[in-house]
């Protein structure tokens, strides 16, 4: 084996960053070619700061990083883009912070996974021209795909038997679907609708296209959808994923009754 | 509390540098020299340092309007009279406080958050004090609220959520310009804030 060289190149998505010792900032960075990936901006805090700038979250980032002992530090940092669009809307920033926040949660230390990389490049490019409803959900059952976790959503996960439609429910700490003469003891079964299902079949075989935005749903295929993934994802995680808050703080923003709950609840006179 | 690991060491002496040990950036060889040094320290001068930790905690609130550390509520700026009343600046820590007065050019009131949502950290709307800005603005009439949050992912989100929220209540809401920094380098600007350099370009 040819040890690895002091100084590489790559190119990244800057994941969240952590304000450290007097003005630097350790970064979680996801690579193409080495995966997460943790490393020291020095002195990326301070207002003329060459590098800050160009390393702040969600931005792709061209990079010249040096090997450290136990942390690279970031020599050099161009961005390539830094999504502005993104950062400048409420809803379609807390989506990515969440989306930021699941890769840091799933993916392993420094073991590459290219699939997930083209998927974030490829959510924060739909992100960046539109919110939509089912772009999350897609986020969402993709990555736990190329996690090694992919739902099972044909057969039932305790029988093995095809599903028969309109008679299937879903248990997430199974990963998939049950049908409906399966009865395990011990774990939480979710219901699960048809259309539900089809969405999700949908979701993990096509590509994600503008034909995707303009499928109408209920609002209750959406809800339904989101309940079942988030489930799955806890399962999965083994711990709740904290930007989860904040995103249904933002939803609930958007109507005037999110600010009202804020400022009415205040208890000083 | 044990102490066990340095017998050595006299007890209170070692329950010292165990107090030092829980300071942010104090590693264990750090607080041994600190406790050290403090022994040989004058009596009046250790004194002195015990009262004024012990005053920092039984003396320094929040001010009841603005939210800033005082010893008096309301705080000096928000009882001064030269202040410009109808103006509320809204930063993130009480040091921001400090760098917008040494500027001299904000004549108005401030707003302290103590802190920005940083989602990944757990903090949320509610561990700031948002609500108390609100309840500020419903009795008052306020000109415009400058929203002076770092230009960091943090800060934008958390100016971008109190945006949402203040939009009813005040009919001016800014944000402070992003530019380049005195003394920098164009080839080492970013994107963002060069793009936005631009937007906000003036006559000269």
């Amino acid at each position: 084996m040819t040890t690895p060289p002091k100084i590489y190149k790559t190119e990244a998505i800057v994941l969240k960053h952590f304000a450290f010792g007097e003005a630097d900032y350790l970064l979680t960075l996801y690579t193409p070619n080495v995966g997460r990936l943790k490393a020291v901006v020095k002195g990326a805090r301070r207002v003329k700061s060459k590098l800050g700038g160009h390393l702040e979250p969600l931005m792709r980032t061209s990079l010249l990083v040096t090997r450290g002992q136990n942390l690279d530090t970031i020599n050099q940092a161009e961005v390539l883009d830094g999504h502005r669009a993104v950062r400048e809307d409420l809803d379609r920033l807390s989506q990515a912070i969440y989306m930021m926040e699941l890769v840091d949660a799933i993916t392993p230390e420094e073991q590459p996974n290219y699939p997930i990389y083209r998927l974030l490049l490829e959510a924060m490019r739909f992100l960046t021209e539109a919110a939509s409803p089912l772009l999350l959900p897609y986020f969402q059952i993709r990555l736990l795909g190329h996690s090694g976790f992919m739902p099972e959503l044909y057969r039932c996960v305790e029988c093995g038997k095809n599903l028969a439609p309109g008679h299937h429910r879903f248990i997430p700490d199974r990963g998939g679907s049950l049908c409906d003469s399966c009865h395990p003891i011990n774990v939480s079964v979710l219901p699960l609708s048809l259309d539900t299902l089809k969405v999700l079949r949908f979701l993990q075989k096509e590509t994600y296209t503008d034909k995707l935005e303009r499928l109408h749903l209920e609002q209750e295929t959406l809800a339904e959808l989101e309940r079942l993934l988030e489930a799955m994802l806890r399962h999965v995680l083994d711990q709740e994923v904290k930007a989860a808050r904040f995103l249904s703080q933002v939803a609930q923003g958007r109507t005037s009754e999110g600010a009202q709950t804020l400022t009415t609840t205040n208890t000083k006179g | 509390m044990t102490y066990d690991y340095l017998p050595s060491v006299a007890a209170p002496l070692a329950r010292l540098i165990q107090e030092f040990h829980k300071l942010p950036g104090i590693g264990p060889k750090s607080a041994q020299r600190l406790a050290y040094y403090l022994i040989r320290m004058p009596a009046d001068e250790a004194q002195s340092l015990a009262e004024s930790i012990l005053a920092v905690k039984e003396k320094v609130i929040f001010c009841g309007v603005c939210q800033n550390i005082t010893e008096n509520s309301p705080c000096y700026l928000c009882s001064h009279e030269g202040r410009d009343r109808s103006r509320i600046c809204v930063v993130e820590d009480p040091l921001d406080v400090l760098s917008l007065e040494r500027t001299g050019a904000y004549k108005g009131l401030y707003h302290v958050l103590h802190g920005v949502i940083s989602p990944a950290s757990g903090i949320g709307p509610e561990n700031l004090k948002i609500r108390e800005l609100l309840e500020r603005l419903k009795g008052n009439s306020v000109a415009e609220v400058i929203l002076a949050t770092n230009p960091s992912l943090e800060g934008e989100s958390t100016a971008m959520y109190v945006h949402r929220l203040l939009a009813p209540l005040v009919s001016r809401v800014t944000w402070l310009a992003r530019g380049l920094p005195v003394g920098s380098d164009l080839e080492y600007a970013d994107d963002v804030t060069l793009s936005r350099a631009l937007e906000g370009r003036q006559e000269i």
